[in-house]
């Protein structure tokens, strides 16, 4: 007998994600909600409504974070078979993030025109880039106490262990990075850093193409090797 | 005769369970952002909720920590009882109860009601232990033990016995802590982060007891 607990399935993490998925961008509706007294009391409802543009623009925008987020997570998540306890933690702060994002939202949407403008984009930020923090967190703790971090991957799964542990090290190293600057550079020129944060959500609404592009970089770098 | 409801059931009722429990828990923080975007100092206003930022991470972790260890043991049961699905509803029951502790430990903080916020957050965080070492203990009266899968790398029978012992005595350390924090509250705060940071990993934790367990015979 196989002295030893099995780890979870990595569909346990999956169905506790779409949960959280789905609550967190219900929630991102109160601050929408909260408006309707006041802007169906106005006299100008229109008026009232642009007034209010901020919180609207606010809940696009964290709608489609947590959108591109939840994409991302599944596009990769699929091929994924196990879980180990840094599996487990890395996606558990990915989560915690995630319904952070809400908070994140409402403090961007109440800034925005104030002189606190610069305090709603860094905890956005923040919200944003905390996911790689974490992950380097939970990664290096893993590498400290020497635990098998990598799960198993599905057999048409199109990149080898080396090649993975190579990608995601290297993301999570540049988006950690790129994370600090921009949340620092928010404190100084808040716009420039939000529309920092736009190019990141942007360039995640796709993750089969950035996957495709990590791919075709994995089988250059094989051939030229 | 009735056939129990299958286990798949109370996992799946589970994932919702925990998901809106881990995900209220930010309720508290769009609250206080209102808050603190209308003062007058930001910072200062930011830097005086400190104790609902802390409290909602320690919430988060605790949610986390037991939705991992409800796992780790969940893949192995093949069947229900009504004391086991009593005892699963008893742990949905503490945490959906969570969000109201996290609450009330966020604004208890430094205030004269510390006492009583770190309390019923403490009697929250244990109140499950002593509840499952009972549906353990009248689960082998009534039908003669836990049923597993086949694949339970352990004794059943061994592993109840260490279940209970470990049970109790999380429950004497929960019962310690909880009276401790009427007498100093901080003190039972770290010692409730303790217990929180020691269960989350759970698999290794588990692991570990089987081999002492087979150590044992």
């Amino acid at each position: 007998m196989n002295n030893r607990l099995k780890d979870i399935s990595h569909k346990l993490i999956d169905s506790l994600s779409d949960g959280i998925f789905a609550i967190a961008l219900t929630l991102l509706g109160l601050e929408v909600v909260s408006l309707v007294p006041e802007i169906s009391r106005s006299e100008d409802v229109l008026h009232s409504l642009q007034e209010h543009l901020p919180v609207f623009s606010s809940f696009l925008l964290g709608f489609v974070v947590l959108f591109s987020w939840w994409y991302s997570y599944h596009a990769t998540s699929q091929y994924v078979l196990n879980t180990t306890v840094v599996v487990v933690w890395s996606h558990g702060f990915t989560l915690m993030w995630v319904t952070l994002m809400p908070f994140a939202i409402a403090m961007l949407a109440q800034t925005v025109d104030t002189p606190n403008l610069k305090w709603g984009v860094f905890f956005f930020s923040i919200c944003l880039h905390g996911q790689y923090w974490t992950n380097l967190i939970v990664g290096g703790l893993g590498m400290i106490f020497k635990v098998d971090g990598l799960p198993r991957f599905a057999e048409d799964f199109p990149l080898d262990k080396e090649q993975v542990q190579k990608w995601i090290f290297l993301s999570t190293i540049v988006f950690s990075v790129g994370g600090i600057l921009v949340t620092t550079l928010s404190l100084f020129y808040p716009l420039v850093s939000l529309g920092l944060c736009g190019l990141l959500i942007l360039s995640t609404f796709n993750p089969n193409q950035g996957f495709g592009r990590i791919l075709s970089r994995s089988k250059k770098a094989n051939s030229n090797g | 005769m009735v056939k129990n409801i299958p286990v798949s059931k109370v996992l799946s009722l589970s994932d919702g369970v925990f998901s809106i429990a881990i995900t209220l828990l930010v309720l508290d923080l769009i609250h206080v952002g209102s808050e603190i975007t209308s003062a007058r100092d930001f910072n200062e206003a930011l830097a005086s909720k400190w104790p609902v930022f802390a409290a909602f991470t320690l919430g988060f972790l605790v949610i986390a920590s037991i939705w991992y260890d409800y796992h780790a043991l969940g893949q192995y049961f093949a069947e229900t009882n009504e004391i086991w699905v009593w005892e699963q509803i008893f742990t949905f029951f503490t945490v959906t109860l969570i969000p109201f502790g996290v609450s009330i430990l966020g604004q208890g903080v430094n205030t004269p009601n510390m006492n009583w916020a770190v309390f019923y957050f403490g009697v929250i965080l244990f109140a499950r232990s002593p509840v499952t070492l009972l549906a353990i203990y009248l689960t082998r009266l009534k039908y003669g033990g836990l049923r597993m899968t086949p694949d339970f790398p352990v004794n059943v029978r061994a592993f109840e016995n260490f279940s209970m012992v470990g049970l109790g005595i999380t429950t004497v350390y929960g019962g310690l802590v909880v009276s401790l924090s009427l007498i100093n509250a901080w003190l039972a705060l770290i010692l409730y982060s303790i217990y929180v940071l020691v269960r989350m990993a759970p698999i290794s934790n588990w692991n570990n007891t089987l081999k002492f367990i087979e150590k044992r015979g």
